[in-house]
């Protein structure tokens, strides 16, 4: 699909390309910057004491051979290109790594990269810590992460020696609020009676998120969603998108290849991200520990009830016509939920596709393209908007 | 959740030829009968719980309980040859039929009761279903189960480690309180205090610290003779017993731990080994190799194990099944339910993450005299992974020579008794220099 936008998202889509080395470009503003394993760090707190957090993601295309040498083969492919990366130095700028309790092969990786740094450290040579937070939705639970979120603050102050100033936490959780409050508006572009941002669009701007300071990203995306609403209207058959996490466009830009216009999904690079309550600067580790404990479900931390409660509201709120499931290889708990998932859209008339045990590199494009074809095809005459 | 994960049986000629210590022959038979009277129990309108095995059921023991373990269960269907059967349901369901296979049994039973009746008259209708956040599946799969029985389904939570303490096995016993983070301590206490709750309130019958106490007792007792038992193996040369003899010894008392029965199936296995000392009966009377044994056992293949004493002397005499129930069960102390909750702090990290497992094979390579070790790493599952780099490193670092097999992932075929069985040859021959018996040679 041709669709194009104004400058400011060709400025988003640059950083969100260059990835780790779009980081370079806040050099001047000399924070020390730390690493975020998982998607359920506090950044709010990073921000908050004057680092500069970035995600650490994969990378389809680059060969793995340490990992292979020191991870599983049950690790998730992606969990090994972000080892990679690290341990051959791409993250070499970095002052710490955080890594957040969000799936079970992420806990192994700290034990893993903690094990590392005991006996072989010059190969590892960046701090590693654990936030051990739960997703389980209880009190109990809720006391838990308090603590830790608790823990986590003393520890950064401890790593920079300088107290969190009421001040600075208050900017930086307004600062957190307003980009999620912006990646939402942008949300409603994409779901509009009359669509301006894709799929892919949409992806890249919640991405670049990620590499660059908060701050900045606000600024521009409220240039793009200036810009947005001048954008042609995206055609295409609306589907909604859930399942494993899309580090790179290449499965949205097949889809709307194939005439579909993605209305959202439910991972970690996509909706998911901006989901969630504010946060208070009033009640900041209470507010903090409901955000990343309530939020949108998690696909591996979920119960299967919760989670096919949550993807059904959201494919009714993006009125998405068929929805497809995509898991990739060794990304298994998604796929307990599945056939739950199929029948509660199923009840609202949304038919699922299912691509299972995808690899990481997409090397079978033209098999995904025939099967999705074939989906939309099946589907052009449901009822729903175009 | 792989703690009786076994290999499926395969055809093998040198299978299924062991004679069993006295001791592993009454648990099968205990085990029987004691499934039989939950059968009947339950037919009687008694509560019946489901649990995963990481789940601590002393407190379903103190509350007269009965109940079933997933990877116990797993195993009977396995060695009952249903989960061919069982696994076509699951895909009819649209659910994977190739993954997490061990821990999905109950739930492949589940969704036709009927089809399970050949292990022993089948599952008996839970009333609860309870598991631990130990893996991202186990919740779901357990959740699932809940759901095909409509019964309530109980998350445990799990905590993350973040200290990492030496010499666990020597702590842990008496030490405990300090030895585990206060706070993962604290939150797994609230924990078994809502389960608790949670089974007074839906079965009506009344939890007693005093039960739970004498739980803890029995399981004390019945570990010791483990410590016993695990102890002389270690020291007499040439070694009493292998770990098939100790394994299915071991194994089924542990699933009953805290019961009378366990604790005297306990002592007489640790009387068998003794006996077998003072007589100076041997697995191999020329011992020339001491081996150990890391990761998934091939219990239905244990001739795999005999070949090799024959063949080369070598004796298979550690495996983490004696071992983890002489270092990491007992615990001494005024607060039973706090101690239980540490009994369940740490079990996973002791036997799957370095440096707890690492630091533990080396001591018990050399408390064992220990020649070699062949470590079989585990293939799919993210949770069972034990930093196979890490394992062979310390050990091979601390003059210990591993053979490392790993599974091939794409084509299971080529993995077999046979390509495993060369392998070990090989490892025996060209690395720890052992030459096959003139006799044995094919
Ligand atoms: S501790 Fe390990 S072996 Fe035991 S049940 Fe848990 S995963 Fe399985
Ligand atoms: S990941 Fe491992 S422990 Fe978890 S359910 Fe699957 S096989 Fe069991």
């Amino acid at each position: 699909m041709n669709h194009s936008q104004g400058k400011a998202y060709e400025e988003l889509a640059k950083i969100y390309n260059e990835k780790e080395t779009a980081v370079k470009r806040w050099e001047s503003n000399n924070q020390k910057i730390i690493g975020c394993i998982g998607y359920d760090v506090p950044i709010e707190i990073l921000m908050a004491a004057g680092y500069f957090p970035v995600q650490i993601t994969g990378d389809s295309k680059i060969k793995t051979p340490v990992a292979d040498k020191y991870l599983e083969i049950a690790f998730d492919a992606s969990v090994r290109a972000q080892f990679e990366k690290i341990v051959s130095g791409k993250y070499s700028y970095l002052d710490r790594i955080v890594i957040s309790n969000s799936s079970d092969v992420l806990i192994r990786l700290y034990y893993y990269m903690r094990q590392m740094r005991r006996v072989e450290e010059e190969l590892l040579p960046i701090p590693l810590y654990f936030f051990d937070i739960k997703f389980s939705q209880f009190r109990s639970s809720t006391l838990y992460n308090r603590e830790r979120v608790q823990e986590f603050i003393e520890a950064v102050q401890c790593w920079t020696g300088k107290a969190i100033l009421p001040d600075a936490m208050e900017n930086a959780f307004n600062v957190c609020n307003e980009n999620r409050k912006l990646l939402k508006q942008m949300q409603e572009l994409r779901i509009a009676d009359e669509p301006k941002v894709t799929g892919t669009e949409a992806l890249t701007v919640i991405g670049a998120s990620l590499y660059m300071p908060k701050e900045e990203h606000n600024k521009l995306m409220k240039k793009f969603l200036d810009e947005a609403q001048s954008a042609q209207t995206v055609k295409g058959t609306r589907i909604y998108v859930s399942g494993t996490a899309h580090e790179d466009t290449g499965f949205y830009e097949l889809l709307e290849g194939c005439g579909v216009h993605i209305v959202g999904e439910d991972h970690d690079l996509g909706s998911r991200l901006f989901m969630g309550p504010e946060v208070s600067p009033a009640y900041p580790v209470e507010s903090v520990t409901d955000f990343y404990q309530t939020r949108f479900p998690s696909i591996k931390k979920s119960h299967v009830r919760e989670r096919v409660a949550a993807v059904v509201e959201q494919v009714k709120n993006t009125g998405a016509k068929g929805a497809i499931y995509f898991i990739r290889k060794s990304d298994d708990a998604a796929s307990w939920d599945y056939p739950s998932l199929r029948k509660g859209l199923e009840a609202i008339n949304v038919p699922v596709l299912l691509l299972d045990k995808q690899n990481y590199n997409l090397d079978n494009k033209e098999e995904l393209q025939n099967k999705i074809s074939e989906f939309i095809t099946s589907i052009s005459n449901q009822p729903g908007r175009e | 959740m792989s703690e009786e994960k076994a290999i499926k049986p395969t055809e093998n000629k040198n299978a299924a030829s062991v004679k069993r210590m006295q001791s592993a022959a009454d648990a099968s038979q205990y085990q029987r009968e004691w499934f039989k009277d939950v059968h009947k129990r339950v037919s009687e309108g008694e509560p019946f719980d489901f649990v995963n095995a990481d789940v601590p059921m002393e407190i379903l023991r103190a509350m007269d309980i009965p109940f079933l373990v997933n990877q116990w269960w797993a195993s009977l269907c396995s060695a009952k040859q249903m989960s061919g059967d069982l696994f076509g349901l699951m895909k009819e369901e649209g659910y994977p039929d190739d993954i997490c296979n061990y821990c999905s049994m109950g739930l492949a039973a589940a969704l036709d009761p009927n089809h399970a009746e050949a292990a022993w008259g089948g599952m008996p209708k839970p009333t609860i279903a309870i598991a631990r956040y130990a893996c991202d599946s186990i919740n779901k799969l357990f959740e699932l189960y809940a759901q095909e029985y409509g019964i309530p389904f109980y998350p445990i939570e799990n905590t993350v480690p973040i200290n990492t303490p030496d010499n666990w096995w020597k702590e842990v016993h008496y030490n405990w309180n300090e030895f585990f983070e206060k706070h993962r301590l604290d939150f797994m206490v609230e924990e078994l205090k809502g389960l608790i709750r949670f089974l007074e309130q839906t079965t009506g019958k009344m939890f007693s610290e005093t039960k739970l106490r004498e739980v803890m007792d029995l399981i004390n007792q019945q570990e010791e003779y483990y410590q016993k038992a695990r102890d002389l193996i270690a020291k007499t040369k040439p070694a009493p017993v292998g770990i098939t003899d100790t394994v299915p010894s071991v194994m089924i008392p542990q699933w009953q731990r805290g019961t009378k029965w366990a604790v005297e199936s306990a002592k007489k296995f640790y009387e068998e080994v003794k006996d077998a000392v003072d007589k100076g009966i041997a697995v191999c009377p020329n011992e020339r190799a001491r081996l150990m044994w890391i990761g998934r056992g091939l219990w239905f293949n244990l001739g795999f194990y005999q070949y090799f004493e024959k063949k080369y002397d070598a004796a298979f005499i550690w495996s983490m099944y004696l071992g983890i129930a002489a270092d990491g069960y007992l615990r001494y102390g005024d607060d039973p339910l706090r101690a239980l909750a540490s009994r369940f702090c740490g079990m996973e990290e002791f036997l799957h993450m370095p440096p707890w497992n690492t630091d533990w094979f080396i001591k018990a390579a050399r408390e064992n005299d220990i020649d070699g070790v062949v470590y079989l790493v585990p293939d799919n599952c993210t949770n069972a992974v034990e930093g196979s780099y890490f394992i062979v490193k310390a050990l091979e670092d601390a003059g210990i020579p591993v053979l490392m097999l790993r599974a091939d992932p794409v084509n299971a075929k080529k993995w077999n008794p046979k390509t495993m069985t060369e392998a070990v040859e090989d490892f025996l021959e060209n690395r720890l220099g052992i030459e096959p018996n003139p006799d044995e040679e094919e």
